[in-house]
């Protein structure tokens, strides 16, 4: 309680310090009256008795002080004076204070910037209530020695729900699968999921209209409910309220539209968005089926259970159901992930390098204010000696050091807040077009405290410790020569160093993104589009009905001027692949299937290669008709599958594969007629090694989904014909998945932009931050040793010498910070490989040209200050002295 | 007025003898140095120098508060009362003060 009082006393006293003051004076002055009355009293003149009372009295204003002192001799009040007076210090010096402020405000404002943008276009905010709760719970096979993540069987889901202890709810949900809706006149591709009844309350979520699922309509009969997704309603539907209780057609049946989700909502961790939710059936035979796996889960942790120890209680649950149901659930385990960890790897660690090269960014901030403070501290040298001399302890002059650094990291922090907001803004505003879609982003409030608390510790620390010369004789202080100033020399080394780095890091990604730029990607993409169209298999049961179809719509359009067409599954950088496993017959076949390579498969017309111009580099193409089973395989999976032979004539096996949208008759033995040239999407879009791919004849396996290719200098008209035509033969089917090759290839394009982009700012920044640094301190050592000059040059110095003279700490400071930062650049480049195209981390030529690249720009920056030290008159600056 | 030879107050008894004659009745400063005087016939006398500072020390421990009020002579003047706190403060140290005066009278009278 005392404590508490007395700090509420200190407080007030602090904030009415003028009221205390003028307090205390009328409280003296009232012991002067009543001393002057009672000396009156006992006989002396008023003159005597006044004379009498102010003698004994003493200074009014020393007990005024002393009263002060006693009051608040706090250390708020210390405090507070200390940083009166760092600010009165700063007054002083507004060009170091202005150029340290906004050197800091530099840093701190691009490197907030900067993180939140990447933040908010790399890690999409989790639209859910406390994500941090909701794990993904996936089967784990427990034969396969393998950590791959595998669909649950929805009576297992129902066991782990009823019997775990560490979460709330668990709820399922399938893959989406597409649906044509027939609702408003023209047909609609859209995706729909099964979710169980309580999916949206285990994300925390609640419907923006109408109701969610009831449990009741998880049964078979009952189930005919959706609910759509906010943009489906609002394209669709035009946003009409009244849809709710309406019927819509979803492949033919009929559905009740129960409610409308929440904008932005998204299953899981999944990218694709869907655009409608069904209820997840219960009942029928497939629910209760231990063997049928088929969905996967999220659920909400109780507060406080970690992901680890719900991963352990559905273990053993796990394990109770393997001694309960041997036949089915021996053998499989759990996974738990958290929902954010789902993240693709490439993504990770592109964020882990920009958090790196923004820290790096950061500290050249730090350094260089540190610089500037030192370069300060020295010309300052000369007053705190004289205020040592009087008495000033140690601990006194740390504390008006610190306290400046604290007032110049508050000032700049400020600043910096400022800065960032600005940057983000400038940020979108100023990036290539389409660069990436955030068109608005938050300024971090998590990023900003961690940048500003650590630019404010670098700061005091560097600049506030450093460089605390001894405090030296008094008359060496007041006639000498400033000393050499190792310290400062050091971090200007060291700003040099880490801006190296950070150029050089700039230059590799440049580098690749110039190398993927100008990359053959294996096909021609200028004005190349297509749409996807996806047969209804009840009205187009057999192979036949299906090749008639895509036949008679490819050889109408082929018909009209300047299009060229074709067709097959799967396009580059936009479809979703199917994909077999494959045995090469006459290897050692494989125990189980878990270990067969794997290739992706496309299903495409005779003219797909040439409209695509995509060469066929050995062998031939499909004739219109072939006689045999026969495949085009890619040139990694020659490589990979058939290494050293010539795959021509080869036969491969295919095994069957289950997907509902592929009939599965591509399965069997298939000879090899040509290797086609890679299309290297992979790596455009990950970084990663080009996949297997196999093509087959369509007429061999006519699957339902089929992209519509032309080429044509018009691709919108040219789309627009294919919609048309398409139209015209089946009004039933929509297109859907309209692209243009050349859109997809740049979107591919823009994280390798993004990236090179950003590592290009805080490259500039840091060498505009380094090159303050390198000038303020010359230019302060000039200002420091004008005597010196003054002197040398009336005793016959040249400016030359003199030049030199001021350039030798710059010098020593420039080429050992570029030697060490060139060790630097090689370690950061290391880390940098997975986003490299390409390149090798390690280039020489990239590493020389940034340090040359700094090495002039530190030069350059001692330079000119130096240069202008030789344009001082002598006699001038001795007379000044 | 004030004999010439009056003494110093020995250091750190000022607090206590400024709670003393707070404890009989609020007082302003030139009451509590001139209290001081009359209770001990003169031998100590309080100058403003000293007097203030510790009050206004003592103000801020929370063992006594100030208060304006008008004097007999209907000047303003600020005066000084005990807290409780400051009650159980002087209760402690005059506790002590008497522990050790004796403890000194003991000494001094003790037969070589």
């Amino acid at each position: 309680m005392g404590r508490l009082r007395k700090l509420v006393w200190e407080i007030r006293a602090f904030f009415r310090r003028d009221h205390m003051r003028a307090e205390a004076d009328e409280e003296l002055r009232a012991y002067l009256d009543t001393s002057v009355h009672e000396q009156v009293r006992a006989g002396l003149t008023p003159e005597e008795a006044h004379r009498v009372a102010r003698a004994e009295m003493g200074s009014i204003e020393a007990i005024k002080e002393a009263m002060g002192d006693a009051a608040w001799g706090t250390t708020l009040e210390s405090l507070v004076r200390d940083v009166r007076y760092a600010l009165r210090a700063l007054r002083r010096s507004p060009g170091f204070t202005a150029v340290a402020l906004l050197s800091l405000a530099l840093g701190i404002g691009a490197t907030t910037a900067i993180l939140s943008v990447i933040n908010a276009v790399l890690l999409p905010r989790l639209p859910y209530a406390r994500p941090v709760e909701l794990i993904d719970v996936y089967n784990l096979n427990l034969q396969v020695a393998s950590d791959r993540e595998e669909f649950v069987s929805i009576a297992r889901w129902r066991d782990w729900q009823q019997r775990s202890h560490s979460l709330v709810d668990l709820a399922a949900f399938t893959d989406p699968t597409a649906f044509n809706l027939s609702a408003t006149g023209e047909a609609v591709r859209v995706r729909g999921a099964a979710v169980s009844a309580n999916m949206l309350g285990v994300l925390g979520l609640r419907p923006s209209l109408g109701r969610g699922f009831l449990a009741e309509e998880t049964s078979l009969g009952r189930n005919h409910v959706v609910m759509l997704s906010n943009r489906l309603w609002s394209t669709s539907f035009h946003g009409r309220r009244e849809i709710l209780g309406q019927a819509i057609q979803l492949d033919r049946e009929r559905y009740t539209v129960v409610g409308i989700l929440p904008p932005d909502f998204q299953l899981g961790t999944l990218r694709s968005n869907v655009d409608l939710l069904l209820p997840l059936a219960l009942t029928g035979p497939d629910a209760s089926r231990r063997d049928r796996a088929s969905v996967d889960l999220i659920g909400r942790l109780k507060p406080g259970v970690s992901a680890e120890a719900a991963r352990a209680d559905l273990t053993s649950i796990s394990e109770q159901l393997a001694t309960l149901f041997p036949e089915t659930d021996q053998g499989w385990g759990v996974t738990v992930v958290p929902l954010r960890a789902d993240l693709e790897p490439i993504i990770l660690s592109r964020l882990e390098i920009f958090l790196g090269l923004a820290a790096l960014l950061l500290l050249v901030a730090c350094v260089n204010v540190a610089v500037l403070m030192i370069a300060r501290a020295e010309s300052r040298r000369q007053q705190l000696r004289i205020r040592a001399a009087l008495g000033a302890s140690r601990g006194q002059l740390l504390r008006y050091r610190v306290s400046e650094a604290l007032v110049i990291s508050c000032g700049g922090g400020a600043l910096g807040v400022l800065v960032s907001r600005l940057g983000v803004h400038a940020l979108i505003a100023g990036s290539p077009p389409r660069l990436f879609d955030v068109t608005a982003a938050p300024v971090d409030g998590r990023i900003l405290c961690a940048v500003l608390g650590l630019s404010a510790l670098v700061t005091v620390l560097l600049g506030g410790l450093s460089g605390l010369a001894p405090t030296g004789e008094l008359t060496v202080a007041v006639h000498g020569v400033a000393p050499r100033q190792r310290w400062q020399t050091v971090l200007v080394g060291a700003e040099i160093a880490l801006s190296l780095a950070l150029v050089a890091a700039a230059g590799l990604l440049a580098k690749s993104l110039h190398a993927i730029s100008t990359f053959d990607i294996g096909f021609d993409l200028n004005h190349l589009a297509y749409a996807r169209v996806t047969l209804d298999p009840a009205m187009y049961p057999s192979d036949a009905d299906r090749i008639a179809f895509v036949e008679r719509l490819t050889g109408d359009l082929e018909g009209q001027p300047l299009l060229r067409v074709a067709a097959g599954s799967a396009a580059p950088f936009g479809s979703e692949w199917v994909g077999n496993l494959v045995q090469v017959p006459g290897r050692a076949s494989h125990s189980d299937a878990h270990g067969l390579p794997y290739c992706f498969s496309a299903f495409v017309l005779p003219s797909f290669f040439r409209t695509l111009g995509n060469p066929i580099v050995e062998g031939r193409d499909f004739h219109a008709t072939e006689a045999e089973p026969v495949v085009i395989i890619n040139q990694t999976f020659a490589r990979q599958l058939l290494p050293g032979e010539d795959p021509i004539g080869r036969s491969l096996m295919f095994l069957p594969n289950n997907n509902v949208a592929y009939n599965g008759a591509a399965s069997g033995l298939r000879r090899i007629i040509g290797v086609v040239r890679d299309v290297d999407e992979n790596r455009l879009s990950y970084n990663r090694p080009t996949s297997c791919a196999a093509f087959f004849p369509y007429a061999q396996n006519p699957v339902v989904s089929i992209d519509i290719f032309v080429r044509s200098s018009n691709e919108a008209a040219a789309i627009s014909a294919v919609r048309s035509e398409v139209a015209r033969l089946d009004p039933a089917e929509p297109l859907y998945n309209v692209h243009s090759e050349r859109e997809l290839v740049d979107r591919s394009l823009r994280t390798w932009q993004f990236q090179s982009w950003f590592a290009g700012l805080a490259a500039a920044i840091a060498l505009l931050l380094s090159a303050i640094g390198v000038y303020g301190t010359v230019s302060h050592a000039v200002r420091q040793r004008t005597r010196e000059i003054g002197i040398r040059m009336a005793l016959g110095g040249l400016p030359p010498t003199i030049i030199r003279a001021m350039m030798k700490e710059p010098v020593w400071a420039t080429l050992g910070g570029a030697c060490l930062g060139l060790f630097g650049a090689w370690a950061l480049s290391q880390q940098l490989a997975s986003l490299l195209f390409q390149a090798t981390a390690f280039d020489p030529g990239v590493f020389v040209a940034s340090a040359f690249v700094l090495i002039t720009v530190g030069l350059l920056a001692g330079f000119l200050p130096a240069r202008r030290a030789t344009t001082l008159d002598p006699l001038a600056v001795l007379k000044s002295e | 007025l004030a004999p010439a030879e009056a003494t110093s107050i020995v250091q750190g008894t000022l607090d206590m003898l400024i709670l003393k004659t707070l404890s009989l009745q609020p007082l302003h400063g030139f009451g509590i140095g001139q209290r001081i005087e009359q209770i001990s016939r003169g031998v100590f006398r309080v100058n403003a120098g000293s007097l203030f500072p510790a009050l206004a020390r003592l103000e801020r421990a929370g063992v006594i508060t100030g208060e304006w009020r008008a004097t007999e002579n209907n000047r303003r003047a600020k005066y000084y009362s005990l807290t409780s706190s400051g009650r159980a403060r002087f209760r402690a140290e005059a506790r002590d003060w008497r522990r050790q005066v004796s403890a000194v009278a003991r000494i001094l009278n003790a037969p070589l």
